[in-house]
């Protein structure tokens, strides 16, 4: 990583954070400032806690205060602490969630031969499209989601997953139908 | 938008099951005319059979174009396969003592605004050139990722990862006439008219205004400050700081160039990594050697072969992806 300043240059730089408080604050809704101040020390620290990493604490805590400015939604400060944890734990899902496909994957191009290495570029639209359909699956139990695989992307027929999974072609059916309705409900619950 | 995207009243299951079932019949009918009949009478027997069965065709098809994008099956079932008992595990192991209570978010949420999101990625190794509806005319550099969202009041650009020029327009909805906010992980900077240029980095993100003046503001809410043209800072999460001298041009990448002053071998090599595919090494022996000069960013090989022929250097590459400077044998 590039630094440009020297530590002491920095040090002298250093500007004393003091929080605004913008006039159009009203007891309902809270400023991204008021909520940063008083709400990113636990923030870090829970996530340190559950990433085990203060780095990725750190870009997690970041990113949650970001969301918070991009939903371009006045924050009630009626539950900050709650609102704040949902966005942050959703994160770290997603984060966990990459990492997982990425080992996975990269275990995966390690036993293709070079010339059969996708590009950075193919690499980063598969990983993406992965992730995408890791998160349309999330929560389903393993044996459902496995059977869903083999219809999805495989292709294959219930009886052949059947013969694969050692389960009832009817089991099967019930798998597949099950997973379909967890991503209905994933898509088109009420907004 | 998709009709059937539309979050509504959600559907009784049992209506939702129903069309499942007719989607899986269809998948083994012998006769698909005979199937597809009875579904299309099942379907004008109540709105809600029919809002059913369109929903399920928009993820039908949302699912088929992720599994046309995938190189193979072979490649895409295990690997979701593993990550997903992976985080099965972690979320089992680290999330059961979530230690605040969360509910429902709705009674967060005071005001929403309808509004356009585009995603924007740039590939390595290459620049891409955006002109947004208000004019604004955007320059992202190699491997940057940006979200665009517009609407009815608010101009926001959020940089994911990498660095962009912006030259921003002054808005042209009267109504509307907001400044076009460029967010990063660590602030945002407000402009109307202004040219600059905007870095993420780790821990900081680097701004240099080129022209007219940015207000600029951090997450941890500093008073918004205006930098002018010529002037560079660095913005930290709850402050702002003024930036020295740079050994690397921040605004050469936008002419297709890179220009350094005195900079360290294995920082230039990081720089230039940026700019390629694979990995480019530096063994720690050559690490502290410094040049100066301008590069230009798409001529990769001739720019290792100056390297060799100005430093105590060789390139060592086992393939395309993998390069590596040592010091000269």
């Amino acid at each position: 990583m590039f630094h440009p300043l020297s530590p002491p240059l920095r040090l002298l730089c250093y500007l004393p954070f003091r929080p605004s408080m913008p006039a159009t604050e009203t007891t309902s809704s809270i400023s991204i400032a008021t909520l940063y101040s008083e709400h990113h020390g636990w923030l870090f620290a829970w996530l340190r806690r559950k990433l085990g990493c203060a780095e990725q604490a750190a870009d997690v805590a970041q990113d949650t205060f970001v969301r918070v400015l991009v939903r371009n939604q006045a924050v009630s400060n009626q539950a900050p602490k709650a609102f704040l944890s949902t966005i942050a734990r959703g994160l770290v899902i997603d984060h966990w969630r990459r990492s997982a496909l990425e080992n996975a994957y990269l275990q995966a191009l390690a036993q293709l031969p070079e010339q059969y290495y996708p590009s950075a570029e193919e690499q980063h639209q598969t990983l993406q499209t992965l992730e995408q359909i890791a998160a349309l699956l999330e929560g389903l139990k393993a044996r459902v989601r496995t059977a869903f695989l083999l219809y999805q992307l495989g292709g294959l027929t219930h009886a052949q997953i059947a013969t694969q999974l050692g389960v009832s072609s009817r089991t099967v059916e019930r798998h597949v139908a099950d997973a379909l309705f967890h991503c209905y409900q994933l898509r088109y619950r009420e907004g | 938008m998709d009709a059937a995207r539309q979050p509504g009243a959600p559907l009784p299951e049992r209506i939702v099951r129903a069309a499942i079932q007719w989607r899986l019949k269809l998948d083994v009918a012998a006769d698909q005319a005979r199937v597809q009949a009875l579904i299309q009478r099942w379907c004008q027997q109540h709105p809600e059979h029919a809002l059913a069965w369109q929903r399920l065709g928009g993820l039908q098809r949302e699912l088929d174009a992720y599994t046309a994008t995938l190189p193979s099956p072979e490649l895409g079932i295990p690997i979701l396969k593993r990550a997903g008992t992976d985080l099965q595990r972690r979320r089992a192991l680290k999330l059961l003592t979530l230690t605040v209570a969360v509910g429902g978010p709705a009674g967060w949420l005071v005001a929403s605004h309808p509004s356009v999101t585009a995603d924007y990625r740039v590939a390595t190794g290459e620049r891409r050139q955006i002109t947004l509806a208000d004019g604004s005319e955007l320059l992202l550099n190699s491997g940057s990722a940006l979200d665009v969202q517009f609407s009815a009041t608010e101009r926001l650009l959020v940089l994911r990862a990498g660095e962009l020029q912006v030259s921003s327009a002054a808005d042209p909805n009267s109504l509307r006439a907001s400044p076009l906010r460029v967010a990063c992980r660590h602030g945002w900077c407000d402009s109307a008219d202004a040219r600059f240029v905007l870095r993420v980095q780790g821990s900081h993100s680097d701004l240099l205004v080129q022209q007219g003046s940015v207000a600029v503001s951090t997450l941890g809410g500093q008073q918004p400050l205006g930098v002018k043209a010529g002037e560079r800072y660095a913005l930290y999460p709850e402050h702002i700081e003024p930036i020295g001298h740079q050994t690397i041009d921040p605004s050469a990448w936008t002419r297709g160039m890179l220009v350094v002053d005195d900079i360290r071998l294995d920082a230039f090599l990081q720089e230039l990594g940026r700019y390629r595919s694979g990995l480019i090494g530096c063994d720690p022996a050559v690490a502290d050697l410094r040049l100066s000069g301008v590069f230009q960013l798409d001529q990769q090989a001739a720019l290792l072969e100056h390297l060799a022929r100005t430093l105590p250097v060789e390139i060592v590459s086992r393939s395309r992806f993998w390069v590596r400077v040592v010091a000269k044998a």
